[in-house]
């Protein structure tokens, strides 16, 4: 059982996290994960995070994150219309399987969307998915003084993170994160929440 | 227990479409097409926004009160059976409505491809299954 990755949408269908867990080298990845949590501290983890979105890429599919997020809004949205015509009740989207994944569902009163995929043989994350809107989620973003909510992008936390200079900084690191101001999809600088969010899928059981 | 069954032909078009019991809303004819067309569509992303190479699209669809199971033939024809949430060895009776399509839709003369069905021996053969089932 694995769990691949996990998508927030906000109400303006807006991807504002995605995270991917590789499980072919279980060992490397959890020493680049090491790595990047302690240099997080010198640079603020913003290049990191860049280079984890690039690596984010499905194999076979050279799709970028952007364009695959709302792909993924697009099949969410769709198919909760869809049960909800059918079954005329408010949230009755569970989860869809296909033969390769399982996609999770679940969506706040506030139209925060949650989605999860995981191996196809999961029991229902919903209870998880819940469980990081309620104790992550809320704990780290909604509490987080410095959250600007016109615009739930964390735009905030890369500006902060921008000021730290960075030694041995050079024309084309200075080139290239004036670049990453232009904030990606799933793009998220509040590393607290991200560290709180893999720790908690990691321990989970159905993590391997 | 069967709650309904949908035929969707391989352009997304619903050819089929028949409730057993009153657990779901009503909708319009036009609604059920706007659903087919939907349905045919997602199917398709889903294979493409997977996380592991080589997916299929969407097999089933579970919500709160009713559990959607979605085969596709090699053709492209895709059988949408609804049933409770708790249904279980969906994969036998799907067998055997693709059986009755086959028997008194495919081999009749007087059917055009990939449009709606009509055929009372179909219907009835269905009305037998679902009873039996």
């Amino acid at each position: 059982m694995t769990i691949h990755n996990l998508y927030i949408f906000d109400r303006h269908c807006e991807c504002i996290y995605f995270q991917k867990w590789s499980h072919q080298r279980p060992s490397s990845m959890a020493s680049v994960n090491a790595t990047s949590t302690t240099t997080s501290s010198k640079t603020g983890g913003l290049l990191n995070s860049t280079s984890r979105m690039q690596s984010a890429a499905i194999p076979g599919n050279n799709m970028s994150l952007e364009e695959e997020a709302k792909l993924v809004y697009g099949v969410v949205l769709s198919l909760r219309n869809f049960v909800r015509k059918l079954s005329g009740r408010q949230d009755g989207f569970i989860s869809y399987k296909t033969s390769a994944y399982r996609l999770h569902y679940y969506e706040t009163p506030t139209g925060l969307k949650f989605i999860i995929n995981s191996d196809p043989y999961t029991e229902s994350l919903r209870p998880v998915l819940r469980q990081i809107y309620v104790q992550l989620y809320v704990e780290f973003v909604v509490k987080n003084a410095l959250m600007r909510f016109d615009n739930t992008r964390w735009t905030i936390g890369s500006s902060t993170v921008h000021d730290i200079p960075i030694a041995g900084d050079d024309d084309a690191e200075a080139a290239e994160r004036q670049e990453t101001q232009q904030i990606p999809a799933g793009y998220i600088s509040n590393e607290l929440f991200r560290v709180a969010v893999d720790r908690f899928i990691r321990s989970l059981s159905v993590f391997e | 227990m069967i709650y309904s069954l949908y035929i969707i032909n391989k352009a997304g078009g619903l050819v089929y479409q028949r409730d057993f019991a009153e657990q779901l809303e009503k909708l319009s004819s036009n609604d059920y097409l706007v659903l087919a067309g939907t349905f045919h569509g997602v199917h398709a992303i889903t294979s493409k926004i997977s996380p592991v190479p080589s997916s299929s699209g969407i097999e089933v669809l579970e919500a709160e009160t009713f559990k959607l199971i979605c085969t596709q033939t090699l053709t492209g024809t895709k059988f949408l059976l609804v049933t409770d949430p708790q249904h279980q060895n969906v994969e036998v009776l799907q067998k055997k409505v693709y059986d009755l399509y086959s028997n008194f839709v495919m081999k009749n003369p007087f059917h055009t491809p990939e449009m709606p069905i009509r055929s009372d021996q179909f219907d009835a053969g269905l009305t037998k299954l679902i009873s039996e089932a």
